[in-house]
């Protein structure tokens, strides 16, 4: 089996969506959504101990006994509460990046590389040029994506999340720089 | 005799390319057998790229072409190019509040460091779509249909968890390792495909094999049709349908939604009819999804995967549907 073979097999192993493993106190969760409070107290005001990321394990001390939706966790040294919706017990995917550092990356990994800015890349906007009958379909697409990543802010999704009375979404308290992504034509 | 043994053994593998054929016919028996086992190596080199778990770089390309052809095929993005004046604020209010929703499932999904995209498709159908690296789409004709933001998540949810399954990344490297094949002289080299031979070649031999695809336009937009196509005509395996609904029920669960009303959903929406042609029918998908939300109780002792409250949890009204006002 050649060393990509091996890769891309582990790869599936870690990150395909799978059956759910039972988890019991003492166990390992993960991390899933980005910048996920760990809290002192389970309230979604309560003061903030740390911010986790995905892909980071924690250890499972148990729910609490009044309110079973907060989760009491170890991570990296501290303890504290956790919503249930940002841990799971599998391992977010991996990612897999092309070029220097090729090879298979954690969420968190993912996230603060330079490999996590999406764009309408130079070869689809080439097609457009190419592919008249396609030219407004791509540059409308482009405008989305733009768009979004302008206008909507983690704080934004949060906040709608809060007033809709749903599962609390983390605000996005540091941003890492975005850079260019190698292809994009902006 | 030799040359008839030599024949069958050609023949039998399959693998006779024009190149084989034309030394075969000139007597050059061993540069036909040589040629032979190269295609057996290409095409096992070829055999490599079957994998959906394709590059980030090659899916962001791939995932924009796809996105872009499904833009078209629905009328374009409502509000046209969101950025330019002549947009309307109704629609990038629309759009807004579309990613907003989306983002929040998608915050909970295997892949929740993806730059996730949502837009809104200027056609009447009923119809929801997605391409590979996180795009997703909704069209005008089935906002209208929706009552309650609850509903609303489970379409997009479902669209997500097709993305974090990768179902058309399953199709992507089908085609890819075929027309890799065809690239490298083991088939009817077509066009843009003739040419991309090097591509190919360096995507078989790098660690994280990535189709430079940002290098082809031209080959891009040949994988692309092929795909587009088998998604249209073929559809996702009804495996990848059931399992995209489950998925979606336990994301539109994880971000605080009462996924009854995905299944409730599900029974008004069209039948084998405009983009649902190839899905499972509606009956089936809510049988099942019903069957395992009662299946879905905490176990003591153990950390529960799915909120056991989820029949609690809110409807959320809609605070936009309408893509006219």
């Amino acid at each position: 089996m050649s060393k990509r073979e091996i890769l891309l097999a582990l790869a599936l192993a870690l990150g395909a969506p799978g059956s759910a493993n039972a988890v019991e106190v003492g166990g390992t969760l993960y991390v899933r959504a980005k910048d996920t409070r760990l809290l002192e107290s389970p309230s979604p005001t309560s003061k903030v101990v740390a911010i986790l990321q995905p892909a980071q394990s924690v250890v499972w001390q148990g729910s609490h006994p009044k309110n079973k939706k907060w989760h009491h966790v170890k991570a990296g040294g501290r303890s504290g509460y956790v919503f249930q919706s940002n841990l799971a017990t599998k391992a977010p995917s991996m990612e897999i990046v092309a070029g220097e550092g090729a090879g298979k990356m954690d969420a968190q990994a993912f996230a603060s590389s330079g490999a996590a800015v999406k764009a309408v890349s130079s070869g689809v906007l080439s097609m457009g040029d190419q592919r008249l009958e396609m030219k407004e379909s791509i540059l409308q697409l482009d405008a989305l994506e733009r768009f979004v990543q302008e206008k909507v802010k983690a704080e934004d999704v949060a906040a709608h999340a809060r007033q809709a009375g749903l599962a609390p979404a983390a605000p996005e308290i540091a941003t890492p720089a975005r850079r260019k992504r190698k292809g994009a034509r902006r | 005799m030799k040359r008839t043994w030599i024949w069958a053994t050609l023949v039998g593998a399959a693998t006779l390319s024009c190149a084989a054929v034309q030394k075969l016919a000139t007597g050059d028996v061993d540069g036909a057998v040589a040629e032979t086992q190269r295609l057996k190596q290409e095409a096992a080199e070829c055999a490599k790229l079957r994998s959906p778990l394709v590059p980030i770089q090659e899916e962001y390309t791939l995932g924009g072409a796809v996105a872009a052809r499904w833009v078209k095929e629905g009328g374009g993005i409502h509000g046209g190019q969101l950025r330019s004046a002549a947009s309307s604020p109704e629609a990038r209010e629309l759009t807004l509040y579309l990613n907003r929703v989306g983002r929040h499932l998608a915050a909970r999904s295997s892949r929740p460091t993806l730059e996730w995209t949502f837009g809104v498709l200027d056609s009447p159908a009923v119809n929801a779509v997605s391409a590979p690296a996180g795009y997703v789409f909704i069209t005008c004709g089935l906002l209208e249909r929706l009552e309650n933001e609850a509903q609303l998540a489970g379409v997009l949810a479902h669209e997500i968890a097709h993305v974090t399954g990768r179902h058309a990344l399953t199709t992507y490297a089908t085609v890819k390792s075929n027309q890799c094949y065809s690239a490298l002289g083991g088939g009817e080299l077509k066009g843009a495909v003739r040419n991309s031979a090097e591509l190919f070649r360096q995507a078989t031999r790098e660690l994280g094999g990535e189709l430079r695809l940002d290098d082809a336009p031209q080959l891009l937009a040949r994988l692309m049709d092929d795909v587009v196509e088998d998604l249209t005509t073929r559809g996702f395996a009804h495996s990848d349908e059931f399992a995209a609904d489950e998925e979606a029920l336990r994301l539109v669960i994880a971000a605080g939604y009462r996924p009854h009303e995905y299944v409730a959903l599900l029974g008004r929406l069209p039948d084998g009819d405009q983009g649902y042609r190839n899905h499972p029918r509606n009956a089936e998908r809510q049988t099942r999804l019903n069957r395992w939300l009662a299946e879905q109780r905490p176990r003591p002792g153990e950390f529960p995967e799915v909120d056991p409250d989820f029949g609690h949890l809110p409807v959320v009204p809609l605070l936009k549907r309408r893509c006219g006002g």
